[in-house]
């Protein structure tokens, strides 16, 4: 089904679009079309799993000055690839990097895991139609349902004209 | 962004972050109390070919954004280890360096690093001193603070570093402190003790 990917297709889909959309996708879409994959690379961890704080930051708005919203928890891991390919040349190891909002070691590992298997060029455009798509949908309704929750309690003001 | 993801250090750190830098810790807390012994540290799972791994596991331990190190040379993976490791790019000059990793270079004259001021004298460098091996060397003796009479050393170091020790060691109390390395060990030299060459070889 699926050619090989062209240098073009890895390329018009940014390396930093595909991790920002895995590690902000709801996380049972994450799983559930990770496991669909059935993929099972051999790795080893750079950086384990580990939680920590960060600062958010926001503007009013979203204009005028930054001010400190508060500390979120983060889970952040780093994870290389094996080269399991037999007489494959040894390279620069494949490093997957996944980091997100909450405190969820599988995730991240899940997300490092796609982010890895995603510069290869012969695996990109299946993982794209199997993954990332389906994301970018999950994304993109949580994100209307969200906007129609909101606009349903909008409250609209009205100043009569009086004696016009 | 992109340019960071093409930073990442491919080596990963201690097997068990926690632990091993406790014990790595610890290893170098004795080397500085007893001056003269040689203590072991615990390496990481990986690291550069350019560190050895008692320098990678001290870089690990010690190195934070609050203490940034200096490597002669600028060796470009353990710059990368240490950005992702310790969460701090290493320094360009070493004047400034909390950590001074001199990586078997030729000692610098010690007056380059900090030694500190008066009323801070805790802010001065540690340098840490790559040697070919910790016994085999000139034979010198030691004294001061933490060795109860004398201790015999013989680090297989330059005769020049001996020469620019006393001059260390008369600025007291500011000055330098020095961590000896060799593969997985470590002998302290803090600023307080006294070296006497007992014999060239």
């Amino acid at each position: 089904m699926n050619a090989p990917a062209s240098r073009d297709s890895v390329y018009a889909y940014p390396r930093t679009g595909w991790i920002s959309l895995l590690n902000r996708a709801p996380r049972a879409a994450l799983m559930r079309h990770w496991q669909a994959l059935q993929l099972d690379p051999a790795y080893d961890w750079i950086r384990k799993p580990e939680f920590g704080l960060v600062m958010l930051r926001g503007r009013v708005g979203g204009v005028g000055a930054k001010f400190n919203l508060g500390e979120a928890t983060v889970t952040r891991c780093a994870l290389k690839l094996r080269n399991t390919e037999p007489g494959k040349q040894e390279d620069a190891p494949v490093v997957g990097l996944g980091m997100a909002l909450g405190r969820d070691a599988e995730r991240v590992r899940t997300a490092a895991l796609l982010d890895a298997l995603l510069q290869d060029a012969a695996r990109f455009d299946d993982i794209l139609d199997r993954v990332l798509r389906p994301l970018e949908q999950a994304v993109q309704d949580g994100r209307e349902s969200r906007a129609g929750a909101a606009a349903a309690t909008k409250v609209e003001f009205f100043t009569m004209v009086r004696g016009g | 962004m992109g340019a960071v993801l093409n930073q990442i250090s491919t080596y990963a750190g201690f097997a068990d972050a926690v632990q091993h830098a406790q014990l790595t810790f610890r290893a170098a807390l004795e080397a500085l109390s007893r001056p003269g012994t040689i203590q072991r540290v615990v390496a990481p799972a990986e690291h550069p070919a350019e560190l050895e791994a008692a320098e990678a596991a001290l870089l690990l331990t010690l190195v934070d954004g609050d203490a940034a190190p200096w490597f002669a040379g600028a060796p470009p993976e353990a710059a990368a280890y240490c950005r992702f490791h310790c969460g701090v790019s290493p320094l360009a000059a070493p004047e400034q360096a909390r950590f001074a990793f001199l990586l078997g270079a030729s000692p610098l004259p010690l007056q380059r690093f900090n030694a500190g001021e008066a009323e801070l004298p805790e802010q001065a460098a540690t340098l840490i001193v790559r040697v070919p091996a910790l016994q085999g060397g000139a034979r010198v003796q030691l004294s001061g603070p933490g060795i109860e009479t004398f201790c015999e050393v013989a680090p297989r170091v330059e005769p020049a570093f001996w020469a620019a020790w006393q001059h260390n060691r008369a600025a007291y109390p500011l000055g330098v402190d020095v961590l000896m390395v060799a593969g997985d060990q470590v002998m302290g030299l803090p600023r307080s003790t006294r070296a006497a060459v007992l014999e060239e070889v």
